[in-house]
């Protein structure tokens, strides 16, 4: 329990270090010192992770030159990069090289092909959710990916459609003597932005490999559960039979929302007994799939850029509310 | 920005804190001492550290630890099996555990020749809608107990039943929820449930929505020694039990000062557990300080104090001479 005081902990930190001198550090493109948007940072030792603003651009703590910890930074199309802590001593620009685009998508005669809708599932039945920190399990996770299997090669993804928690009838709770005013725009306490990837299969482990779109996919949605992203314009072709769509959550203030979890209230000095407590996480918060597989098609991307199982829901659930729409 | 700002600058002002402690894994099963069938759902713990996680149903574990202690203690347990301790510092990566079963035969009672077999259900539930009082108990410690007081001694538990608290505000709710059932006699130093009197681990699936939940216990042959005892849910902190209890928190009732003035309201989802039960009807005339116990996660049991009590009862058996 005790690494939830750690959490909070950091939270509460926060306040008594606004007076601590900061330098802010910038993410930018090797080859044309072009911003970089919303990259993700993680530190390895501390297990912290966050994301930079629209501007690839982070303020930093002068006491961060003092910690011993290791900063990874990762983000879509380029190659991550790691540096210690103590590197960041001032105000600093970090730059990224990019990879090498995937190959466009070669033609391929349209003649005969159908589409599938793969791992479809029915909103109305999904009650299982992830992206919540829980008292069993904080949500460390920088993506999660579904993983889907062709009959084929050579397929081309046309359509993605999440699932996330949205509640609906929120007007009806406001009869409860709630201040109106300040839940006027309920919209924006549900609003989301993230990012969608598409990977190939590692062919050595199985696992999310290179990424398959030229371009970053980014959604950003106000209120709804269902979401779907049209992908035929980006003309993604499957080179392999098997493929992963992931979830990409961006830390930003845009997406904060709390989670309750439980923990000691002697650790925060209050007199005994488990109280709960609130902690950052992040929307959207993504939907389990009802329906079961004879196989476990859920990963997720540690904050050490790891693809591990993700287990949570095993046995009983085994598949994102992540359904793909191709053509072959 | 800011709260990324908020949050890194919180990250790095305890990283000092953090550079101490090393993190911890602690990998093993649990097994039975004769044979290699595995435990589930096993108890392990760090007596100095008051960290603990529940084996899966393979009887695996994984117990990670960010505060390490010097000279802590591993406790492995498991109901109907003896408890194992280990030192932390000779506990091996993937460590197999074996637990000795616990033969406590509670001797079988001799019913008199003339005696008569009564049956009787303790604290029968009421199926109204609690109004007025807003407690449901849906984890936070790992069980919730409520005393019961039976008119004999040597009573046998025959069946216990728990009312769910089914009510929702949106419309995602799950209500599946695997739990287990445990029975205690009264620990007389304390008055809080004492030894365990179950011999079989007896855990309950429920996937329809039905508002009291009756689990017949004859097979187990539960037999309660004195008149008082104490039945006892288990929750199972696992994915299936998840229930999201969403609300609209105001800005005001932050409890970090930093979010004070630097975020709006928002939303809040806390995760609970199933099966949330319940409170009975609460009778203001009643003492209830020493009804209900709460197992918490460090494995104390705490007093609920006055709270009223979570909706369970227990139907039993016991004899009376005929005279």
């Amino acid at each position: 329990m005790k690494r939830y005081f750690l959490l909070i902990l950091t939270l509460l930190y926060s306040y008594c270090s606004l007076a601590q001198e900061a330098f802010i550090v910038s993410v930018v493109d090797k080859t044309n010192n072009q911003p970089i948007p919303h990259v993700s940072l993680v530190l390895l030792k501390s297990n912290l992770a966050a994301t930079t603003d629209e501007n690839g651009k982070f303020e930093l703590n002068n006491a961060l030159s003092a910690a011993e910890d290791t900063l990874l930074i990762s983000v879509f199309g380029y190659h991550n990069a790691k540096f210690a802590t103590s590197y960041f001593s001032n105000s600093k620009s970090v730059e990224l090289k990019p990879v090498s685009a995937p190959t466009e998508g070669f033609k391929i005669s349209r003649q005969g092909r159908k589409r599938h809708l793969l791992n479809e599932f029915q909103p109305g039945l999904i009650t299982y959710f992830l992206g919540l920190q829980k008292s069993s399990e904080l949500f460390n996770y920088l993506q999660v990916a579904q993983k889907f299997e062709l009959p084929v090669k050579n397929a081309s993804l046309k359509q993605v459609t999440i699932f996330r928690l949205i509640w609906e009838d929120i007007e009806t709770y406001f009869e409860d003597g709630l201040d109106k005013e300040e839940f006027s725009d309920t919209g924006s306490l549900q609003k989301t932005k993230f990012r969608v990837r598409i990977y190939d299969v590692d062919s050595i482990t199985g696992l999310p490999g290179r990424d398959l779109t030229r371009e970053v996919i980014n959604v950003n949605n106000r209120l709804s559960k269902v979401i779907k992203m049209n992908l035929a314009s980006s003309k993604v072709t499957i080179p392999h039979k098997t493929f992963f769509v992931a979830v990409e959550w961006l830390r930003i203030p845009y997406n904060l929302s709390r989670t309750g979890v439980y923990l000691d209230q002697k650790l925060l000095g209050m007199p005994g007994g488990y109280g709960r407590f609130p902690t950052a996480c992040y929307k959207p918060i993504l939907g389990m799939s009802h329906k079961k597989s004879s196989t476990l098609n859920t990963y997720s991307l540690t904050y050490q850029n790891q693809w591990v199982p993700y287990t949570h829901f095993a046995p009983e659930l085994t598949d994102f509310a992540i359904s793909a729409e191709v053509e072959y | 920005m800011r709260t990324i700002l908020f949050l890194f600058l919180g990250v790095f002002s305890a990283v000092p804190r953090l550079l101490y402690a090393q993190s911890l894994t602690f990998q093993g099963s649990v097994v039975e001492k004769n044979g290699r069938t595995p435990i589930p759902y096993a108890s392990v713990r760090l007596i100095k550290e008051k960290v603990s996680t529940s084996a899966d149903d393979k009887g695996t574990f994984r117990l990670i630890t960010l505060n390490p202690i010097a000279d802590d203690t591993l406790i492995i347990s498991a109901v109907s099996y003896r408890p194992v301790k280990i030192p932390a510092s000779r506990f091996t990566h993937k460590q197999i555990i074996r637990l000795e079963d616990d033969m406590q035969f509670l001797n079988e009672v001799k019913i008199a020749a003339r005696a008569k077999r009564k049956t009787k259900t303790l604290n029968p539930l009421s199926f109204e809608e609690i109004k007025g009082i807003q407690i449901v108990y849906s984890g936070g410690g790992t069980q919730i107990a409520r005393k019961f007081t039976a008119p004999t001694e040597f009573s046998r538990l025959k069946q216990v039943s728990l009312k769910r608290y089914l009510k929702t505000i949106h419309p995602f709710e799950n209500q599946n929820c695997r739990f287990r059932i445990r029975v205690y006699d009264v620990d007389e130093t304390t008055g809080a449930p004492g030894n365990d009197l179950g011999r079989q681990v007896i855990e309950v699936e429920e996937t329809v929505l039905k508002q009291v939940v009756s689990i017949d216990l004859t097979k187990y042959n539960i037999v309660i020694p004195k008149k008082a005892f104490f039945i006892a849910i288990e929750w199972l902190y696992i994915g299936f039990n998840e229930y999201i209890h969403i609300y609209l928190e105001p800005r005001s009732n932050s409890v970090f000062e930093s979010d004070r003035g630097s975020t709006a309201a928002m939303l809040r989802y806390d995760i609970e557990y199933e099966p949330r039960i319940d409170i009975e009807e609460f009778d203001s005339r009643k003492d209830y300080r020493l009804t209900v116990y709460q197992k918490h996660h460090d494995g104390t049991w705490g007093n609920h104090g006055m709270d009223p009590p979570p909706a369970i009862s227990a139907v039993i058996t016991y004899t009376v001479l005929k005279k």
